[in-house]
C-alpha cells in the first residue's frame, strides 16, 4: 500500500515537473496521489455516460431509447452516491463519434461508460489507449464478472476489435452492449443490470487512476 | 444335442443381420466423416482466385458474415481485364447478397454502389448510397460487415491494403455507430 502511494506520488510529481519545466503535454487526467487516495475511498467523483446512437441513427430497433433510459437510471444511482454525472446526450439527438470524444475530453471524468445494444450477448470493450489501458481492463473484468454472475457466463463476451470510442477516449472505462433479447421492461432484470454495473464500479475499490508515465511504463 | 443343434440353426441368420447392421453403420459413418472433413477443409482453406475454364470469366472469392464469423462463397464474373473493374464487380456481388442461405446479407437488397475507385496507396474507395445503412447492426455485425468488403477485395486484388467507405459520395464518421469510418480500414481479420 505504502509502495503504491509512494510510486503514484513520484509518478505524478515527476509528470507535474515535466509539464512545468518543459511544457510537455500529457493526455489523460492529471491526479495527485492524495486525490487518488480520496477517490479510492469515495469512489468515482465524475462519470460520463454515453447513450449510443440517437436522432436519425436508431441503432438496433429500440436501442436509442433503451440506452437513454438506462443512462438516466444509472445517472440517478450515481448521483445519489455523490458522483457528478454527465450524459453525452439527454434527448433523442445524434452526436458524431468525434463529438462524443470531445465532450469526454472537455469533462475530464474519472470514468466513462458508453451504452449500446447487441443482438444476443453482453459485449464489453475496454478503452485501449496506453494511458488508461490497465484501469480500463480492470473495470471491464469486474463488469464481466458481475454480469456473468447475474445473467450467466454464456451471455457475456469480452470483445476485442476496434471500436471508435474504446480507441479514442482518454479516460478509463468501457463500451458496454446489452443484449436485445433481455426484457428490460422487467423491473427485476433491469435492477440486476444496474446493480451489476454499479457494484462492479464502486464496491470493489476501484484504483483510479494512475496515469501513464515513463517511470511506471503504463 | 438336438436342442443345441436347433439353437445353432436359429442363431446363424441373427448373427448375419448383426454383421450387416454393423457394416451399414460403418459405411454411413465413413461417408458422413468424409463429407464433414471435406466441408471443414473448404471452410478453413481459403482458395485463391482462379481463371475458370469458361471463356472470359473469373472465379472470385467473397466473404459473407454468418452470426459468428466470415464464410467464403465463390462466384464467377465476367473478366474485364483491369483491377478497377474487378473491384467494382466484387462490391456489386457483395451487394447482391449470398447464395448460401446460412450466410447473411451485408447491406439491404436495393442498396447501390455509386462509385468505386482505387488510389495509388492501395486504398479502395467504396461509395455506397444511404440505403446501404438500412440494416442496423450491433458492433460485432458492423465489424463483420466492414471485414466482408475488405477481405473480399484484398483476397482477389492483391495490392489492396485498405478500404474507405463513403455514403452518397460524402465522408462519414461511422457506418453503423460503433466503428470509425473516417480513416481507411486496414485491420486484418481475426475470428473472435
Amino acid at each position: 500500500m505504502l509502495i503504491a502511494v509512494t510510486t503514484a506520488y513520484a509518478a505524478t510529481s515527476s509528470r507535474r515537473a515535466l509539464q512545468e519545466e518543459k511544457g510537455w503535454q500529457f493526455s489523460g487526467p492529471v491526479r495527485s496521489a492524495e486525490k487518488m487516495m480520496i477517490e479510492k475511498i469515495a469512489g468515482i467523483d465524475k462519470l460520463v455516460i454515453d447513450p449510443g446512437h440517437g436522432g436519425y441513427d436508431p441503432g438496433l430497433p429500440g436501442e436509442k431509447e433503451l440506452v437513454l433510459e438506462l443512462a438516466r437510471r444509472l445517472e440517478e444511482v450515481f448521483t445519489q452516491k455523490g458522483t457528478e454525472v454527465v450524459l453525452t446526450r439527454t434527448s433523442n439527438r445524434y452526436l458524431t463519434l468525434p463529438e462524443r470524444v470531445e465532450l469526454v475530453i472537455k469533462e475530464n471524468p474519472n470514468l466513462f461508460i458508453s451504452l449500446h445494444v447487441g443482438r444476443r450477448f453482453f459485449s464489453v470493450f475496454n478503452m485501449t489507449s496506453k494511458e488508461v489501458l490497465i484501469d480500463s481492463i480492470r473495470i471491464k473484468n469486474r463488469i464481466i464478472d458481475a454480469l456473468s454472475t447475474s445473467f450467466g457466463a454464456d451471455k457475456v463476451l469480452d470483445r476485442r476489435f476496434p471500436v471508435y470510442l474504446a480507441d479514442n477516449i482518454p479516460t478509463p472505462g468501457v463500451v458496454l452492449e446489452v443484449p436485445s433479447d433481455i426484457d428490460f421492461t422487467d423491473a427485476e432484470t433491469r435492477s440486476a443490470l444496474l446493480q451489476a454495473i454499479v457494484f462492479s464500479i464502486t464496491e470493489n475499490e476501484p484504483e483510479l487512476s494512475l496515469p501513464y508515465t515513463e517511470e511506471t511504463g503504463y | 444335442m438336438n436342442r443345441n443343434y436347433h439353437y445353432h440353426i436359429q442363431k446363424k441368420p441373427g448373427i448375419k443381420i448383426v454383421w450387416l447392421v454393423h457394416a451399414a453403420i460403418l459405411i454411413v459413418v465413413t461417408i458422413a466423416g468424409g463429407l464433414y472433413w471435406g466441408k471443414s477443409v473448404t471452410s478453413t482453406k481459403r482458395p485463391e482466385p482462379v481463371y475458370s475454364s469458361r471463356k472470359n470469366s473469373i472465379s472470385i472469392i467473397l466473404f459473407f458474415p454468418t452470426t459468428e464469423k466470415l464464410a467464403v462463397e465463390t462466384r464467377e464474373v465476367t473478366e474485364r481485364g483491369d483491377r478497377l473493374s474487378l473491384g467494382e464487380d466484387i462490391v456489386r456481388e457483395l451487394l447482391s447478397g449470398p447464395e448460401e442461405a446460412s450466410l447473411k446479407r451485408v447491406v439491404p437488397l436495393g442498396a447501390e454502389l455509386k462509385a468505386f475507385y482505387l488510389d495509388t496507396d492501395g486504398v479502395a474507395y467504396i461509395d455506397l448510397d444511404r440505403q446501404a445503412l438500412g440494416l442496423p447492426k450491433d458492433a460485432f455485425e458492423e465489424y463483420l460487415a466492414i471485414q466482408s468488403f475488405f477481405q473480399s477485395l484484398k483476397k482477389n486484388i492483391q495490392d489492396i491494403k485498405a478500404v474507405k467507405f463513403l455514403i452518397d459520395s460524402k465522408e462519414v464518421d461511422t457506418l453503423w455507430g460503433h466503428i470509425g469510418a473516417a480513416s481507411p480500414w486496414r485491420q486484418s481479420y481475426e475470428e473472435l
